[in-house]
């Protein structure tokens, strides 16, 4: 039994220790937004933050991360009562569309049209709201060097774009 | 050419339809009338039926609803179809909402998950053109689905909207030519009264579905054509869009897959005794070209799978090798085996004897894999057995009908029995229009019966048993006159037929020779260009490796063999490659409108700093022109950046805009990692770049800055998802040798030896 802290709320997982925290995420907890792109850190799907770092779930053995604090994509959005609801894997997910306040940099993504299939995405999304927490205005230079995730369908300028617009916020 | 008449009966045979709703309202869509194929490879019932595509319903509510089963890979397909319907209707795009019914659901009738899913019959037309035969089935490739949509989702928008006139109009007793439409309502002329779509979508219903409605003239349309935001955007910044490898269900179980490393190879024995101790695994399975272990959550499969006792034996003879094979190639090139004229004007030779000057160059482009950035998944369940079994898939497949043969080809049962579930895609490029991994994933849940099970492939997985892009080698040969104009260009491409491979492992009975295959040559025979005498032959390989469909097929390599000799005639004219490629497009005003344009917003003319240089390259795909001028930095190791590509294109009608930009800075991104990175070795007859970053592809760091320029045009709309594709690599090797000299003939470029 692992205790992890994952989106402010505290579960408790049965697992083996080497269970990477992305399996943990996707088939234990159901957090389906953290995707799996190559399982060698090499892609930047599974990024997630822990303790405020992005990190690579895919190869993050989940006994490493006990008792740290977990944010995923669906921990992203800055509404939404903490407290479970009924049937909810995240807060305020039963809330319609136009209630739920995006991050600055979801809302980004949607001003610039970011996402074509979209798969690669939310891992996009974790690290660039880690660089701006650490660089909140970084140049196109910055947003290169650190962000090092693979979008297959080249999504990369409007990346660019909205990491900029969202610094603005 | 038969597959063009092919393409056009089909078409004729759509018709529209409407209707009540269910729930009344009414529903107007697209429906295609189909004979019986009478095409060996699948087996039809015989029956003359109907299938529903995509269609618009109007509930009393007033909810405009546009149902589309799912196709969506990134191209913004859903939105720019709603567009179309909306523009005829006179709603707004916010007003329609898209749904996507599943395929045996309560809008298809039997045949419409054999016959015809997404969108509408055309997205056939891609696959259609690759086979040339009459085959019942659909796959959404991305530059097609829209040039169908085009012609036939306006026609039922206005439809609709001219039975509601009609009700609008017995309403108040008045001539429909008194009623107009706008905003989701119509207007009395005269009274300026209004009814909603709503309170009139019932009565509308039992009017006749008029056979030709008015169409709005393009000049009037306030829709169409302006960057709309896309409706499936939302969804991907939250996590919610669901991919296949996020389908959870009930009792679900997990397989993973150990494939057979050699290419070729079998498994020979496997001990299933070394794994079914371990925690959480429920069987062992054996699948065509490795062994399953099904578990109760993944990485507990991929443990076990990956623990287990495998003896696996290399195919017979000697293993494969990507040099020996390139040897085979260029031997081939010399010496064919199976060598056929694609196109001759006469006398190329005589031409090429008597030219003041000629050039000779010989390109290579090595295998390619199509690494979508989510790994093949599919889950499936399977309940019953014999005749009554019943399966249920869910997948992101750029065919349906594709999905549900794979299930009923691995478990062994009927396609009707077969219910698709699509989800969004993680990726197409072409490697979801095949089966193997659905039916993989189906030879493992029958194992399991009543439970479905999702199978996932690795990043290792998706890459050794993927369908390669095949290796290309082409020979050119120009003859130029003593002013250097071209008066001769006789090509020789040497590759492996794509559709034959791909048919061969899908649909084995339906025939089709390398001969008839056109992927080998796509791209190499339709040349804008005057090029005096032209000779154009391909010699066809057969190897025992399977080669798919990646993004642009033939185009991807053709552009890049063809357009890098284009430059070396200029060069050997002394010519301005921009201003010679202009002379030689006299006879193709649209192609000349493209070139210019990207000469001048890339200021071609203006001076290159040491070690930079700029490339031009032109190339039409799927209906689309596109010209791209690449800016390139040459390092003094030779290492190559790509600073920016301007890119114009001439795409016809626009839908979308924003999506035309998207699409091309995507295609663009997709060839340029190719150039710059793409190659898939063969070693000992096995695959050796398995994972990223072995397999390199462009990230943020190697991304140039893209600007996109459309020719504005009335035509009707070419294909987007394809097209940006095909010249960056020319672009880019045509810039290299303005920066240093040096002439890629190979990729990719990987590094240039100054
Ligand atoms: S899946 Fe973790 S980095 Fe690729
Ligand atoms: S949007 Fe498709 S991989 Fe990035």
């Amino acid at each position: 039994m692992i205790s992890i802290i994952v989106n402010d709320r505290e579960v408790t997982v049965d697992v083996e220790d080497d269970t990477p925290l992305l399996w943990v995420l996707r088939d234990t907890l159901g957090l389906t937004g953290t995707k799996f792109g190559c399982g060698i850190a090499a892609c930047g799907a599974c990024t997630v933050h822990v303790d405020g770092q992005a990190v690579r779930a895919c190869v993050m053995p989940v006994a490493a991360v006990a008792g740290k604090q977990i944010k995923t994509i669906e921990g992203l959005e800055v509404d939404g009562p903490k407290e479970d609801r009924p049937g909810e894997d995240r807060p305020g997910e039963n809330k319609p569309r136009e209630d739920r306040q995006l991050h600055k940099v979801q809302q980004a993504w949607i001003d610039h049209q970011v996402p074509q299939c979209g798969y690669c995405q939310s891992g996009m999304i974790m690290a660039a709201v880690a660089l701006l927490e650490k660089n909140p205005n970084p140049s196109d230079a910055d947003i290169d060097q650190n962000m090092t995730n693979i979008c297959r369908c080249g999504t990369y300028q409007r990346i660019r774009r909205a990491v900029h617009t969202a610094a603005k916020e | 050419m038969p597959i063009r008449d092919t393409v056009v009966k089909i078409a004729r045979r759509t018709f529209l339809i409407g209707g009540a709703a269910l729930t009344d309202g009414l529903v107007v869509g697209y429906a295609v009338l189909r004979e019986k194929p009478g095409t060996a490879g699948f087996e039809d019932s015989g029956e003359p039926g109907t299938a529903l595509n995509a269609w618009v319903k109007i509930t009393p509510d007033g909810d405009i609803i546009l149902a589309v089963p799912r196709a969506e890979m990134g191209q913004g397909v859903y939105t720019s179809v709603a567009m179309l319907i909306a523009e005829e209707l006179e709603v707004d795009l916010a007003d329609i909402k898209v749904e996507h019914p599943d395929l045996d659901g309560k809008y298809f009738n039997r045949f419409a998950m054999r016959d015809q899913t997404p969108i509408d019959f055309a997205p056939a037309l891609w696959i259609v053109e690759r086979i040339g035969a009459r085959i019942p089935m659909v796959v959404t490739g991305s530059s097609y689905t829209i040039r169908d949509a085009w012609a036939t989702m306006p026609v039922a928008g206005a439809a609709a909207r001219e039975m509601l006139i009609a009700a609008a109009a017995e309403r108040w007793g008045i001539s429909t030519d008194a009623c107009i439409a706008r905003a989701g309502h119509i207007i009395n002329r005269t009274t300026q009264a209004k009814l909603s779509y709503g309170e009139l979508a019932t009565a509308a219903a039992t009017f006749d579905v008029p056979a030709n409605p008015p169409l709005k003239d393009p000049a009037d349309y306030r829709l169409v054509g302006t960057p709309a935001p896309r409706v499936d955007v939302p969804d991907k910044v939250t996590g919610d869009a669901a991919f296949a490898i996020d389908i959870e269900l009930p009792d679900m179980l997990y397989a993973a897959v150990r494939p057979c490393p050699m290419l070729g190879g079998r498994l020979e024995s496997f001990n299933a005794a070394s794994v079914e101790a371990m925690p959480g695994a429920v069987g062992v399975v054996k699948v065509d070209i490795g062994v399953a272990v099904v578990a109760d959550s993944y990485w507990r499969a991929r443990k076990a799978v990956n623990a287990l006792d495998i003896e696996f034996t290399a195919a017979d003879g000697a293993p494969l090798n990507s040099e020996s094979i390139k040897q085979n190639y260029y031997q081939e090139l010399d010496t064919p085996t199976e060598l056929y004229t694609v196109h001759d004007d006469g006398n190329t030779t005589a031409a090429l004897n008597t030219a003041a000057q000629t050039i000779e160059a010989v390109y290579e482009v090595p295998f390619l894999a199509h690494a979508c950035m989510e790994p093949m998944t599919c889950t499936v369940r399977i309940d019953g057995n014999g005749d009554e079994a019943r399966g249920e898939v869910w997948v992101g497949s750029q065919s349906p009908t594709m999905a549900a043969s794979g299930v009923a080809a691995g478990a062994d049962i009927e396609r009707d029995n077969v219910t698709c579930h699509i989800t969004y895609m993680g990726g197409g490029f072409g490697r979801r229009a095949e089966m193997d991994w659905i039916k993989q994933a189906a030879q493992i849940a029958r194992t399991v019966q009543g439970r479905p099970v999702k199978l996932i492939w690795s990043r290792e997985d998706d890459i050794v048993q993927d369908m390669y892009r095949p290796v290309a080698v082409a020979r050119f040969k120009g003859g130029l006159d003593t002013a250097g104009q071209p008066v001769a260009w006789s090509n020789r491409i040497v590759s492996q037929p794509v559709t034959v491979s791909f048919l061969g492992r899908s649909m084995s009975g339906v025939p089709l020779t390398a001969e008839q295959d056109l992927t080998m040559t796509e791209g190499a025979t339709e040349l804008p260009y005057r090029l005096g005498k032209v000779l154009i032959e391909k010699v066809a390989m057969h190897l025992p490796i399977n080669v798919g469909n990646w993004r642009s097929v033939g185009h991807s390599f053709n552009a890049f063999f063809k357009e890098s000799f284009i430059d070396e005639l200029a060069v050997a004219a002394q010519s301005d490659p921009y201003q010679y490629r202009r002379e030689l497009l006299a006879d193709a005003p649209k192609h000349r409108a493209v070139l210019d344009l990207v000469a001048e917003r890339s200021d071609w003319d203006t001076p290159r700093d040491t070690n930079q240089g700029r490339g031009i390259a032109l190339h039409e795909s799927f209906g689309t022109i596109v010209a791209q001028v690449a800016d390139v930095t040459v390092s003094a190791d030779g290492s190559v950046r790509v600073d920016k590509v301007v890119c114009a294109l001439d795409c016809g009608s626009v839908i979308n805009p924003d999506t035309v930009e998207a699409q091309i800075e995507s295609g663009i991104v997709f060839g340029l990692s190719a150039a710059l990175y793409g190659e898939i070795t063969i070693e000992d007859g096995r695959i050796k770049e398995q994972n990223f970053p072995q397999y390199d592809v462009v990230r943020l760091k190697g991304m140039p800055i893209i600007e996109t320029h459309i020719v504005p045009s009335t035509a009707s709309p070419g294909g987007i998802g394809e097209p940006g594709t095909p010249p960056i690599a020319a672009a880019v090797t045509n810039a290299i040798y303005d920066a240093v000299g040096v002439r890629v003939r190979r990729l990719p470029i990987k590094k240039v030896v100054v």
